[in-house]
């Protein structure tokens, strides 16, 4: 569901024939003076921010002049509204009320339904949740079949059952029908116009609309221009446009982030822990039990539907961006379906980058399903060296949520009490100059060799393993060292970037392998927020 | 018997050759599934797994049959087309696990399907089983999951969670009970079976003594179910559980019906209304699992 501005969805509306309040959008003081001048008439200006409320919290006013609306501009614009920055406004005729209506269509989910349903309701301007609850008999509605289209004769049978006036019947029928246009040419998810007016000289005008689209279905709406596609009642945040560039970018599995608090000067202060759960199920229910045990979420994040290993690890590298944590817990509470050895070297990848930047930081994971065995090995081998406070569960704790957030807690205190300041002298990064190397562009990153570093054949050529296992050959044994099996352009297609080279090569060998993979944006944010990079 | 699926279930698997459509034919075949055969336009002759591909449904049909069943194994935007073409062609069931299908796509196809007195499961779905019998779509994901997490029984298992149907499953199989048909609804926000309508299906099948349901936040489907008992629609003991609950209303959560939009599609309403009833609400996911033992072994 991707929300449209008011003026947008009213734009959709005038091009129907669905009548609404002369007027334009403005950005600077100047035009609203402009179109006020040009109404002739006393104005409404609207702060354009998608939340609901906006007269109750300052973001509607009137102007009786030109001169006024340019004030109530200048006031307006740049004025945060809910903590949401008003850059656009509505300047339009004040309507003179003489009754106000509420009409809209939504998509029943309903078994007996599963298909439009428009709602009708003499009582406009309010909330129709409370109509609904306080004056049933006040709303009337009517399903749709789809194949049919929304007939004329319901249109009139949904407005009749409130209204006697045949010309006001025959009006806004008319109106509910132009606005299933509206639902079905956009691929709206909701248009909804509260209120709708009877004006004293007898107009009948769309005086506000809320429109979202299906955020499925925008591939097919470029005129929406929508920046991040994904249900929210606020604008995404930094970090969750940084995680939708990932998402858009790597069509393998998903990768869903939100910040539960996005309010990063509070969640600064401490106390949060990263969530990342696997699974949509799996996510909720522990997001829940690790709630209700006390634990504060900073973030909701989910990697699931066999993503690649790449992908996994920018989300694990976009989580541990939030400043303040104290903690990060992979709750893998499902038996899943896709095979979890890419989770798995994710997380050591990302982990063994991270315990450089925060040692003795707490990471709780738990993950199981599919080669479950072989995942555990993989983390526990990537892992064992790390100056992190982490700890590994699998199926049998499974549903075990409450002693999992216990754990969580342990060690977030422990972590707190004595905080490490640099990692122990054995465990360094990567040492020496590249010198030789080979190197390829993977699909969204770039593999380098350093054959100065490689120590192969003493590593038992552990690289070449992990690839034969995880990976899909693309390196080779020549000369008693490593070798690339294709030209770049085939190899670019080949790598499944599943990190188990660099990892192994880690773990075992030279420390001769890297894999950058880019995240356009992040050392920004977290310079700008003082986490290490 | 279990529902809508069982050993006899003739099953056609649409873009059979693409990536996921070749995976699920194999776990399925592996599985016992009857897969019959398989489309995708152009790529007719060729064989996937032993199945044969045609170019259309149609031709599929008229060479082995009329058959019970289709995997839409189609990308999102040509779901719709997929969909159409099998429900034309007379297929009465389809389980259509591609998720991200335009929802105005969704409505069409599940208008149709009504209009044809056929059944729709999804979309979003990660599929159906009836242990030891068969499975349409991918759940369990290998062979070895699948039969692991699922064991022939008498417990009906409904979630609004693919990776969820598993877990529960497995939970309930450790506690010594089995599953008769288990079956994913789907991640969209309108989906063509909900459970209301599973619920009648396994209040007819004798094989079926109860019922556990993985329930999320958002949408109606928890309340509906409330609503069938009450009518006296489903009489066996249903247990449910209810995720999302402390999580705040207006984000959607991964799936795309897992979105609180008006105060009556929280945990806490659905909750109440399901207690009303006489459902069994419990409060974390491992409850499902003791909560049905103690139940039937009482």
């Amino acid at each position: 569901m991707v929300r449209l501005y008011e003026y947008q969805g009213k734009n959709l509306l005038k091009s129907v024939g669905i009548p609404v309040p002369e007027g334009d959008i403005v950005t600077t003081p100047y035009e609203a003076v402009k179109v006020a001048e040009k109404i002739g008439k006393p104005v409404v200006i609207k702060a354009q921010i998608l939340t609901t409320g906006r007269f109750k919290a300052g973001g509607i006013k009137f102007a009786n002049t030109p001169l006024e609306a340019e004030g109530v501009a200048r006031e307006l614009l740049g004025k945060e509204i809910k903590g949401l920055k008003v850059e656009k406004l509505l300047a339009e005729e004040k309507l003179n009320v003489e009754k106000e209506f509420f009409l809209s269509i939504i998509v029943n989910d309903s078994y007996k339904v599963k298909g439009p349903t428009i709602l009708f309701s003499t009582e406009g301007g309010v909330d129709v949740e409370e109509v609904m609850e306080k004056h049933p008999e006040k709303i009337s509605s009517v399903n749709v079949n789809y194949l049919h289209g929304f007939q004329p004769s319901d249109a009139q049978k949904l407005v009749l059952k409130l209204i006697e006036s045949p010309n006001v019947v025959a009006s806004i029928s008319d109106i509910a029908r132009k606005l299933y246009d509206v639902f079905t040419k956009n691929d709206a998810s909701t248009v909804e116009v509260n209120p709708l007016v009877l004006t004293r000289d007898g107009r009948i005008i769309a005086a506000d609309c809320r429109i979202t689209i299906d955020d499925n279905s925008t591939f097919r709406h470029p005129e929406f221009k929508v920046e991040l596609p994904r249900d929210m009642a606020r604008p995404p945040t930094e970090l969750e446009k940084i995680a939708w560039k990932v998402e858009e970018e790597d069509y393998r599995g998903t990768c869903y982030f939100v910040q539960l608090n996005p309010n990063i000067h509070e969640v600064e202060k401490g106390g949060y822990i990263a969530f990342h759960g696997i699974g949509g199920g799996a996510s909720m229910l522990a997001a829940d039990a690790l709630m209700r045990r006390g634990l504060k979420l900073a973030t909701y994040a989910d990697t699931s539907g066999n993503p690649a290993a790449s992908k996994v690890y920018r989300a694990i590298k976009i989580l541990l961006s939030i400043p303040g944590l104290e903690g990060y817990c992979l709750a893998g509470a499902v038996l899943a379906n896709q095979e979890q050895w890419y989770h798995a070297y994710a997380l050591v990848k990302a982990l063994r980058e991270e315990a450089r930047l925060r040692p003795g930081f707490p990471a709780l994971i738990l993950i199981a399903g599919n080669k479950e065995r072989e995942t555990h090995r993989i983390i526990r081998e990537g892992l064992k060296d790390v100056p992190l406070r982490w700890e590994l569960y699998g199926r049998d704790n499974i549903y075990n949520m409450d002693f999992l957030a216990d754990r969580m807690i342990t060690l977030i205190k422990d972590y707190k009490r004595k905080q490490e300041t640099s990692p122990p002298k054995e465990y360094e990064g990567k040492q020496g100059p590249l010198g030789e190397h080979l190197s390829f562009t993977s699909q969204t990153g770039k593999v380098t060799i350093s054959l100065a570093r490689c120590i192969a054949p003493k590593c038992g050529f552990a690289c070449i393993k992990a690839d034969r296992w995880y990976g899909r050959a693309c390196l080779k044994i020549e000369g008693g060292k490593p070798a690339l099996t294709g030209s770049p352009e085939q190899l670019k297609r080949l790598c499944n970037e599943c990190l188990a080279c660099e990892v192994e090569c880690e773990l075992y060998g030279g420390k001769a392998i890297t894999i950058e993979l880019p995240l356009h944006g992040l050392d920004e944010f977290r310079r700008k927020y003082r986490v290490p990079v | 018997m279990a529902i809508i699926i069982d050993e006899k279930t003739t099953v056609l698997v649409q873009g059979i050759t693409g990536r996921t459509g070749e995976f699920a034919t194999r776990l399925m075949v592996e599985y016992g599934t009857k897969v019959v055969a398989g489309v995708t336009p152009g790529r007719g002759g060729e064989q996937v797994w032993g199945v044969p591909v045609y170019n259309t449904v149609k031709e599929a049909i008229e060479e082995h049959g009329p058959m019970d069943m289709s995997a839409t194994f189609v990308p999102a935007p040509l779901v719709k087309n997929a969909a159409l073409e099998a429900l034309d062609a007379g297929i009465k069931t389809l389980v259509m696990p591609v998720e991200r299908v335009p929802l105005h796509d969704i409505l069409e196809i599940i208008a149709r399907a009504k209009e044809k007195n056929a059944r729709v499961i999804g979309p979003g779905t990660l599929g159906i089983i009836s242990p030891g019998k068969a499975l349409c779509g991918w759940i369990g994901g290998a062979k070895e999951v699948a039969e692991e997490a699922f064991k022939p029984g008498h417990v009906g298992v409904i979630s609004r969670s693919g990776g969820q149907t598993s877990t529960v499953s497995w939970t309930i199989c450790r506690e010594g009970l089995g599953i008769s048909t288990a079956v994913h609804t789907g991640t969209e926000v309108v989906v063509g079976t909900t459970a209301a309508e599973y619920l009648e299906l396994f209040e007819k099948d004798p094989e079926t003594d109860l019922v556990v349901m993985f329930g999320e936040i958002g949408g109606v489907m928890e309340s509906e179910a409330a609503e069938v008992i009450k009518e006296g629609r489903f009489t066996k003991p249903l247990v449910v559980y209810i995720a999302g609950r402390s999580l705040p209303s207006g984000i959607r959560f991964s799936h795309a019906s897992a979105f609180i939009q008006r105060g009556r599609d929280t945990a806490e309403s659905k909750e109440r209304l399901l207690k009303e009833a006489g459902a069994y609400v419990v409060n974390s996911p491992l409850e499902l699992a003791l909560t049905s033992a103690k139940i039937l072994k009482r």
